[in-house]
């Protein structure tokens, strides 16, 4: 009798012991950072990430020295926005140099991306099988820097870029088209270098063998330079430039030191708030200690200071007016970086793993954060923005109506752009609503480019419906003899076989 | 001459055991100068031979007096070995620098750190030549309290501690090599 | 007493003597690969003193310098060489048993081959083997495949911005460099775009004289040719610099050529940038050298051009449309280069 519940617990042992590694949430997982625990660790996790992307060493013909320091900072400020979605990851493709080359067949991947940019991105993310690469070049700029990222989309890796719409009628009918923009070159950001590195960092403890006396500070750039000191974790230090992956900071008054930037924490530079009414900023980064005063918030907040406060929730201390005080992370509407390119790729994170809501958040923020921004990026997230409405819409009809109004804003962006209207096209004829416009969104593609494949294709599915009778699937309240001639013309001007 | 200066580390006996005694003291948050605790030990050294001596005049039994004389003969070269480490700082200044050579693994990738008596890190600078594989330790010696050792790791490389002896303190050079998963080293 | 005071000394300037160092020569080279390696700087340093330089390399790579024997508690001695656009090399040198002096490098010193600026070249005076008058003056090689562009020196009028204006045109063929690799990279569809290169010549060139530049660009066998100027002025209290700046693309097909673009903008004398007069231009520039190698390419087609070459070119010029807003200064020009295409398209 009592070697019975023995077996099962044996069984329930083995099967756990067999599962596969649990998938990490998003944050930390491409970061193992503990002495000679690394590599093993982000090996076994990358693996069953569905989502991931790989931020490249900044291409730096002037040898500024600061093309590694960027694609870890923009590392950790991605990790920083997506830390709370699961199953996604990002990987430093510094850590992984000798992968990456063997994969490129022992080419030099700085030498490649410095020579062919995009083409070069997009290469080393299908060896890596990641849905972006992220990197981008540093340019010496008179006494300043010209720091510009940019963003490769992989559109091999699964159909994340395609917006397909299911008939409203019957549902075996799939209509598709792609997003277009996967090569986007994002807005270049100009400053000194002292300004670059100049915000607030908070210290924090990333060896196994933790930090007794407190996270170590080196005399110089290198862990082979004497320790000069140590700070206590969670302490809040102030940035004056940066090494390849060390943060020079000031140290006791007079003196420099050097932190490696794993045992920092990344915190957003500003936070913005919308409309929040009797917010109280409080004494210290916890929701029971006293409140300083009871303010509205509403727009952009520099943050003086930031923690981790209860559950790993990020806490921020703001100015308004003259009363400072710190508040919760949570009601924080949009958190910018020293890129804002960030809220973009984490739009892009969470529309890829199909948190629709955040993606349509965060895809908003950026556009208000990047006026700037090109015609042709902005066009893009307006098309991703469209995506998102129609796969995360709650009612069909609200996230179409939207989503119309999204991709009307990508033509005025891009009026030349096939692609805009081959969306277009699919919103209308999904929903059900839209059949003569849908034609017409495809004859304007097909006249732009007449060789444009997605075009072809929706063109030739519309041609196979009026062949066997079958429009009215898309258009029950319309004029479906009409579009039937429509479409004969078509097939007469444009198809080809 | 050189089996002479490794034969003389054998003399190293006492300075180790007041190191131990440093190491657990230092545990419980007593930290004692290394100069000041030899002096203690030595000290004792000093009384514990005296008083054996002392005892041993006076033993008639001859086996006990030869135990005496041993303990007070043990206690005297305890003495003489503190004595004479002393004299040998001072007579010959330990090297500043401490100069080797690494391989199996390339020096870039190489972390190398000074270890103080108990296994911790000792403040210290590092320079590397790449082109012959040679470092140099840069550090400030203290009176009576030499670095044990040197470690040496790189990645995908088990860590190697290499124990400095007199000869290497005062500037002889040492060579580290490491075994490393997947290198044709 | 006083033959024992002539005693002492004699001891001690003896001992003075004694103790006088002995220099110790120090020989070595200084290469990159099997180049030998001028004018890099050669310096030492013994622990953590401050490094002392010691002079520079000679034309041949080599140099020979002159040390302290190293002290008593020092086994070696840092030698430090620095050249411009590389990184800095250090070499360690041992203490000789005996002498105290250190042992001079085995082998030469290796300098980092690092990275050249991509895209550009020294300008400076050399001219090619062969080469006229037009190469001396302008400090620039004509190019061969004409896939380069040329940059002529920005003149800052009014006084003042000498330094700012030097490192702007120090800076702008880099970042020019950049936007147009940039621009073309980002097109979609497009495999491959040959690598244009962006050089310097060393005559200005004014906005106005557009003929000059046509005159260079065609002599140097130029993609195209930056020109740009500007004037130094008080505005409110402040000083602002009139900036213009134009781009000229040189091929031309048949009786089409490119049209020149002359974008103006008024800037804060202390943000004269280089990266300020690129985002002037903004994608402009890349657009037109998109555009002038499509010319280029029609150019040079057979009578009977490969309809290959023709879908290429077109499908290039459809990706390049696909950028452009309504309003885009350069969407009449495409178009138009669509049209030339379509007539030399045969069949569907």
């Amino acid at each position: 009798m009592a070697k019975r519940p023995l077996i099962p617990a044996l069984l329930l042992a083995a099967v756990f012991l067999a599962m596969p590694w649990r998938p990490a949430p998003a944050g930390e997982i491409a970061n193992c950072f503990s002495q000679g625990l690394q590599g093993s660790c982000t090996e076994r996790v990358l693996e069953n990430v569905q989502f991931k992307a790989v931020v490249l060493q900044f291409v730096d013909p002037a040898k500024t020295d600061l093309g590694e320091s960027f694609s870890r900072l923009m590392w950790r400020e991605i990790l920083d926005n997506i830390s709370n979605l699961a199953n996604a990851g990002v990987i430093l493709a510094y850590d992984r140099q000798g992968e990456i080359q063997r994969a490129l067949g022992d080419k030099d991947y700085r030498l490649f991306l410095e020579s062919e940019y995009h083409a070069a991105a997009e290469a080393i993310a299908q060896q890596l099988k990641t849905q972006m690469s992220v990197w981008g070049a540093v340019i010496a700029d008179g006494d300043g820097l010209l720091v510009q990222p940019f963003l490769t989309l992989e559109t091999g890796q699964g159909p994340w870029t395609t917006l397909t719409m299911h008939s409203g009628a019957i549902h075996d009918l799939a209509l598709g088209a792609r997003i277009a923009g996967n090569r986007l070159n994002l807005q270049p950001l100009t400053a000194s270098r002292q300004h670059l590195f100049d915000r607030p960092f908070v210290t924090r403890c990333s060896l196994s063998a933790g930090c007794p006396k407190g996270v170590p500070l080196r005399a110089g750039a290198s862990n082979d330079s004497p320790v000069a000191g140590y700070v206590p974790v969670g302490s809040s230090i102030q940035a004056i430039d940066m090494q390849r992956e060390w943060i020079k900071l000031r140290w006791q008054t007079d003196k420099t030191a050097y932190v490696n930037i794993y045992h920092l924490e990344m915190f957003p530079l500003r936070v913005t708030f919308s409309n929040r009414r009797d917010v109280a900023l409080r004494a210290s980064a916890k929701s029971g200690s006293s409140q300083v005063a009871k303010v509205n918030l509403d727009g952009d907040y520099e943050v003086l200071d930031a923690a981790r406060g209860a559950g790993a929730e990020p806490w921020y201390r703001i100015r308004q007016g003259s009363a400072t005080g710190w508040v919760a992370g949570r009601l924080v509407a949009r958190r910018s970086y020293i890129f804002p390119a960030v809220n973009l790729i984490g739009g892009l994170f969470r529309y890829g793993r199909g948190d629709y809501k955040g993606a349509t958040e965060a895809l908003q923020a950026y556009l208000a954060e990047a006026p700037e921004e090109s015609n042709v990026t902005r066009a893009a997230v307006y098309q991703f923005l469209a995506a998102s409405r129609i796969a995360g819409g709650k009612s069909i009809d609200r996230g179409v109506k939207a989503a119309l109004a999204d991709l009307d804003r990508s033509a005025e962006l891009t009026p030349f752009d096939p692609a805009v209207y081959n969306l277009r096209a699919v919103v209308q004829l999904g929903s059900g609503h839209g059949l003569m416009q849908g034609l017409k969104d495809i004859e304007r593609s097909l006249d732009l480019d007449p060789s444009d494949a997605d075009a072809q294709r929706l063109l030739a599915t519309m041609v196979d419906l009026s062949n066997r009778h079958g429009l009215e699937v898309l258009g029950i309240d319309q004029d479906l003899q009409a579009a039937a001639r429509y479409i004969d013309a078509l097939r007469e001007k444009y198809l080809r076989s | 001459m050189e089996p002479l200066k490794d034969s003389l580390d054998i003399l190293g006996w006492p300075t180790q055991a007041v190191n131990a005694l440093r190491a657990a003291l230092s545990d419980v948050n007593i930290p004692l100068p290394a100069w000041f605790a030899q002096a203690v030990v030595l000290a004792g050294f000093a009384l514990v031979a005296w008083y054996f001596f002392h005892w041993a005049r006076g033993e008639d039994k001859k086996l006990v007096r030869m135990g005496q004389l041993l303990v007070g003969i043990a206690a005297t070269i305890g003495a003489a070995a503190i004595l004479f480490s002393w004299g040998d700082g001072l007579m010959n200044q330990p090297s500043r620098q401490l100069v080797g050579a690494l391989q199996g693994a390339p020096l870039d990738a190489a972390q190398i750190d000074l270890l103080d008596y108990k296994g911790d890190l000792l403040g210290s600078a590092v320079d590397k030549d790449p082109q012959t594989g040679t470092f140099v330790i840069n550090y400030d010696p203290e009176f009576a309290d030499p670095p044990s050792a040197v470690a040496v790791s790189a990645p995908n490389c088990p860590e190697r501690r290499l124990k400095l002896h007199r000869a290497q303190l005062q500037g002889a050079r040492f060579s580290v090599i490491l075994t490393c998963a997947g290198t044709g080293s | 007493m006083r033959p024992l005071w002539a005693v002492a000394a004699a001891v001690l300037l003896l001992l003075a003597a004694g103790r006088a160092s002995a220099a110790c020569p120090v020989t070595g080279e200084v290469k990159l690969g099997d180049l030998p390696i001028a004018d890099a700087d050669i310096a030492t340093v013994l622990g953590g003193a401050d490094p002392v330089s010691r002079g520079h390399s000679g034309a041949d790579g080599r140099f020979a310098i002159t040390v302290d024997p190293l002290p008593r508690d020092m086994q070696v001695l840092k030698l430090v060489v620095t050249k411009p656009g590389h990184a800095p090399v250090l070499r360690l040198l041992l203490k000789a048993a005996g002498s105290g002096c250190p042992l001079s490098p085995q082998e030469p010193v290796a300098l980092d081959p690092g990275l050249p600026p991509a895209g550009t070249t020294a300008s400076g005076g050399t001219t090619a083997t062969g080469a006229g008058d037009t190469e001396t003056k302008l400090c620039a090689k004509r190019s061969s495949l004409g896939l380069t562009v040329f940059i002529a020196p920005y003149r800052i009028y009014g006084g003042g911005a000498d330094q700012a204006a030097e490192r702007l045109n120090r800076d702008l063929p880099e970042i020019v460099h950049h936007r147009i690799l940039a621009f073309e990279s980002s097109l979609a569809g497009v495999t491959s775009f040959p690598d244009v290169s962006v050089e310097t010549i060393c005559l200005p060139l004014t906005a106005a004289q557009g003929e000059r530049a046509q005159e260079v660009g065609h002599n140097l066998n130029a993609l195209g040719v930056i020109a740009g100027e500007g004037e130094l002025r008080d505005s409110q209290g402040k000083t602002v610099i009139d900036l213009v700046s134009v781009f000229r693309a040189m091929p031309a097909y048949k009786s089409y050529a490119g049209v020149p673009l002359s974008i103006e903008d008024t800037i804060p004398s202390d943000s004269l940038r280089p990266s300020r007069i690129a985002e002037q231009m903004r994608d402009i520039w890349g657009k037109q050298i998109v555009l002038a190698y499509a010319l280029q390419q029609l150019a040079s087609l057979p009578a009977t051009p490969d309809q290959a070459e023709i879908g290429k070119l077109t499908a290039l010029m459809v990706s390049l449309r696909k950028t452009m807003t309504a309003d885009d200064p350069l969407l009449g020009q495409v178009e138009q280069v669509q049209a030339l295409l379509s007539d030399l398209k045969t069949g569907p």
